[in-house]
Formats: C-alpha cells, sequence, structure tokens
C-alpha cells in the first residue's frame, strides 16, 4: 500500500486524519519489582506526566529516545513500554496463583508487566517461537528482577498443552499497520498468510486454558483479518469460549470492535493512536467454558 | 558441598546476603539460577528465573542482576562508586578506588546496587553487562 491507499484503507473503520495526525508519546512503565514508586519519584530525574494507568507515564524528555539509556533503565526501575501495551497484562488482571501462559512472550513486555502484577508469585510460561527473540527476553527478565517465569522456545501453533493454565496471553505476530511505515509492506496475502498462524495460535493456546480460564488476544495492527476475523473463528468452533468486556477498573477510551461483526464484538477494543496518543492495538478477551 | 550451597553461603558470608524463604536456587546447565518457589507449580521444562551466578573450578561467579535484586540489603564489601566512575563500570571498564583487598565486590552509587566487580590493586573491574545495557547517559538522584 502506498500512503493514499493507507488512508483510504483506514477511512473505511475509522478517522484516517486523526490516526495519522496524532503524535505517538513515548511512556514507560515503572517496575515495582525493583523499585516503590515512590522512591522512584524521590530519586528520578525524568520528566514524567501521569496516565489513566498508576505505574504507566509519558515521558516528557527532549531525550525520550534515549530512555533505554538511563539509570533507571540500567537499574530495572522502569521498562520502555508503550500504553496500549501495558492493557493486555491490565485486562488479563493475573492473580498471584495464577498459572499464566505468554504464548508469544519476546521481548517480555507483558510477561515482565504480569509478573509485576502478580508481585514474583505464581507462575508464567513465558514462550517465543525463536532464540534471537528469546535472547531479548531473558535480558528483560534479568533486569526487571523477574524470577517467577519459566522460558521455553517452542512454536506457539503446536503447544501440545491440554486444559492446564488460568490465564493466556496470546500477542500473536501481525502485519504491525500501527508502527510507522509498516503499511508500505502490507500485502492481503501477507495478512493472510499470518492471519493462518495467528489462528494455530490462538487455538493452541485457548486449547492450554482450564474450563473457567481466560486469554487475552492482541495484536498491533488494524486489519479486520488478524483481528475480529480470528477470534470470530475461535468462537464458532470452540463451543462455549465467549467475549468478555476488555474494560477493567480503569478508565481508558476506545473503540469497539467492528460492527460488521455483531454486537458481540463489541466487547472487544479497538485502539487507535487519538485515544491516548498511543500505538494502535486490537485486545480482545475471550474466556472458556 | 553442592554447588548451590557453595554459592548460597558464599553470598551470606561475604555480603551478608539473606535470600527470602520464597526463593530457590538451583544448578541448570552448568550455571545457577534463581527464581520464585512457586514457579515449581509450571511442569513443562524450561529456563527458571534468571542466572544467578555459577560455581566451577575458576571459582565463584556472581551476576550483577542477581546482586541487584537481591543485594540491596547488603552489609559487606561494598564499594561506594561517584557518578563518573559507575558510569566506566556499567561501560564494563575498570574503575580506580581507593579500596584495599582482592576479591568481589558489590558496587554501588549512593542508595543504588548497581552490581559486582572484582578488586583487585585498587581496581574494581565489573561483571559483564549485556551490551543493551551498556549506554548511560540520564542521571538519577544517587
Amino acid at each position: 500500500m502506498d500512503e493514499n491507499q493507507f488512508k483510504d484503507y483506514l477511512s473505511t473503520f475509522t478517522d484516517a486524519d486523526k490516526v495519522l495526525s496524532t503524535e505517538i508519546k513515548p511512556t514507560i512503565r515503572i517496575n515495582t519489582l525493583k523499585i516503590p514508586k515512590e522512591v522512584f519519584f524521590k530519586t528520578t530525574k525524568l520528566k514524567l506526566k501521569p496516565t489513566f494507568y498508576e505505574f504507566g507515564f509519558y515521558s516528557e524528555d527532549e531525550n525520550s529516545s534515549r530512555l533505554g539509556a538511563t539509570w533507571e533503565y540500567f537499574l530495572g526501575y522502569l521498562h520502555t513500554q508503550s500504553l496500549s501495551s501495558m492493557l493486555p497484562s491490565l485486562i488479563l488482571n493475573p492473580k498471584q496463583g495464577d498459572l499464566i501462559l505468554d504464548a508469544a512472550a519476546a521481548p517480555g513486555s507483558k510477561t515482565t508487566h504480569a509478573a509485576m502484577l502478580m508481585q514474583n508469585k505464581g507462575a508464567i510460561l513465558a514462550n517465543d517461537v525463536k532464540w534471537e527473540r528469546a535472547s531479548a527476553l531473558f535480558a528483560n527478565i534479568a533486569r526487571l528482577g523477574v524470577i517467577n517465569t519459566k522460558v521455553t522456545v517452542r512454536d506457539a501453533t503446536k503447544l501440545g498443552i491440554l486444559k492446564y493454565f488460568s490465564k493466556a496471553f496470546v500477542d500473536a505476530p501481525c502485519s504491525s499497520l500501527s508502527q510507522p511505515f509498516a503499511y508500505k509492506k502490507f500485502t492481503p496475502n501477507l495478512s493472510y498468510e499470518l492471519s493462518k498462524t495467528q489462528i494455530k495460535m490462538l487455538f493452541s493456546a485457548y486449547d492450554s486454558l482450564k474450563p473457567g480460564g481466560e486469554l487475552v488476544y492482541s495484536t498491533c495492527t488494524y486489519e479486520k483479518r488478524e483481528n475480529e476475523e480470528v477470534v470470530k473463528l475461535l468462537l464458532e468452533k470452540r463451543a462455549g469460549a465467549k467475549l468478555t468486556p476488555v474494560s477493567t477498573e480503569l478508565d481508558f477510551s476506545h473503540d469497539s470492535g467492528l460492527s460488521e461483526y455483531g454486537s458481540e464484538f463489541k466487547k472487544v477494543a479497538r485502539i487507535y493512536p487519538f485515544h491516548f496518543h498511543s500505538e494502535g492495538f486490537f485486545i480482545a478477551k475471550i474466556k472458556k467454558g | 558441598m553442592s554447588h548451590v550451597t557453595t554459592f548460597k553461603k558464599f553470598t551470606e558470608k561475604d555480603f551478608g546476603i539473606t535470600l527470602p524463604k520464597s526463593v530457590i536456587l538451583q544448578e541448570h546447565e552448568s550455571v545457577i539460577r534463581v527464581y520464585s518457589k512457586t514457579l515449581m507449580m509450571l511442569k513443562p521444562s524450561g529456563y527458571m528465573g534468571f542466572v544467578a551466578g555459577k560455581v566451577s573450578t575458576k571459582g565463584i561467579e556472581v551476576k550483577s542482576e542477581f546482586i541487584q535484586m537481591f543485594g540491596t540489603q547488603a552489609t559487606k564489601n561494598i564499594i561506594q562508586l561517584n557518578e563518573r566512575q559507575a558510569k566506566y563500570f556499567v561501560e564494563s571498564e575498570f574503575v580506580e578506588v581507593i579500596e584495599d583487598g582482592v576479591g568481589l565486590r558489590i558496587a554501588k552509587l549512593g542508595n543504588h546496587t548497581l552490581g559486582i566487580g572484582k578488586l583487585k590493586d585498587k581496581k574494581f573491574y565489573p561483571d559483564f553487562i549485556g551490551k543493551g545495557r551498556k549506554r548511560v547517559e540520564n542521571s538519577i538522584s544517587p
């Protein structure tokens, strides 16, 4: 797609001008596994502005692109993470007794966030398909002081684990249309191929859940074939699978899923940059019957 | 004595580190990993927690990440660095210090626990710190 085609594409479901003109603000997450929030603010010199999430902050430093080169980052006091990508963990709402699967974990933002919410209790299986990607996962786990996580390197489309986890993340590989200039590489065929992988990952993770378990499916693309279509297929093929509202105690603005998929998809979230100056995301929460 | 016991006794005796009862050390593929007891609930095999160090014929190695997490209450063998020295330290370069002695020491910048290094001839050599973590420009109040 070129820029005009991308604009036309976006216009079929949202305000393309607003999506393309909204500034994406860099954000950090304070890592309470390493430092209490009050102590962090007594020591840091970073210019930070609150968001709707108590541990998520906009960075207002001129050198925000260099957040990874700060003492705070080195010491594991913070993690650079988009505000949108903090939502899957908040929506999954991990508890200290949970057994959690993160099917596509690298580089570990959601895994380490879930570990923080669990205060290093419970257990997380953080999986990724490639060793090269897992090395970033290992580094973030160590830097952020995460000790309730086991890392595996397996193909998440065929995990072969049944009725085991209480909760799961599937942050699927996608066409990343919310990322700058990703539309240039986008083709319907690419999206089709990705959706095949996404479907297999979602089914595999869903089957690994115990009855009553919950799963959060997310992508950073706007493409319905990789979002609503994937979730719809699971709802059709797995009796008992139900969407549950993504709303949490947090008050974050978002759009519902595309109306062409029915009222049930009001329960999922489409996040566009104009909602809170963060990257676009699709998030659905599914409960296993 | 097992490598894990050697490692635990060393960190207790040399640094005064007492690990919480909720934490386990285990040797796996010749390194010692640290993880939460609750992780035992998870049956599929994999890499538990993160690497705390290593015990081999070459001696005892302690990783900076382990010290950052569990060495904040250490009572012994601590070297206070100033900000200039600390920047060298995290860039994996040795710094000249006034302390005498030989052996592993914990590096601190004010209240912040940076990691671990080896002291010898008044030179303090840092534990290797991963590539992605070497650049430190912005400052924090020590």
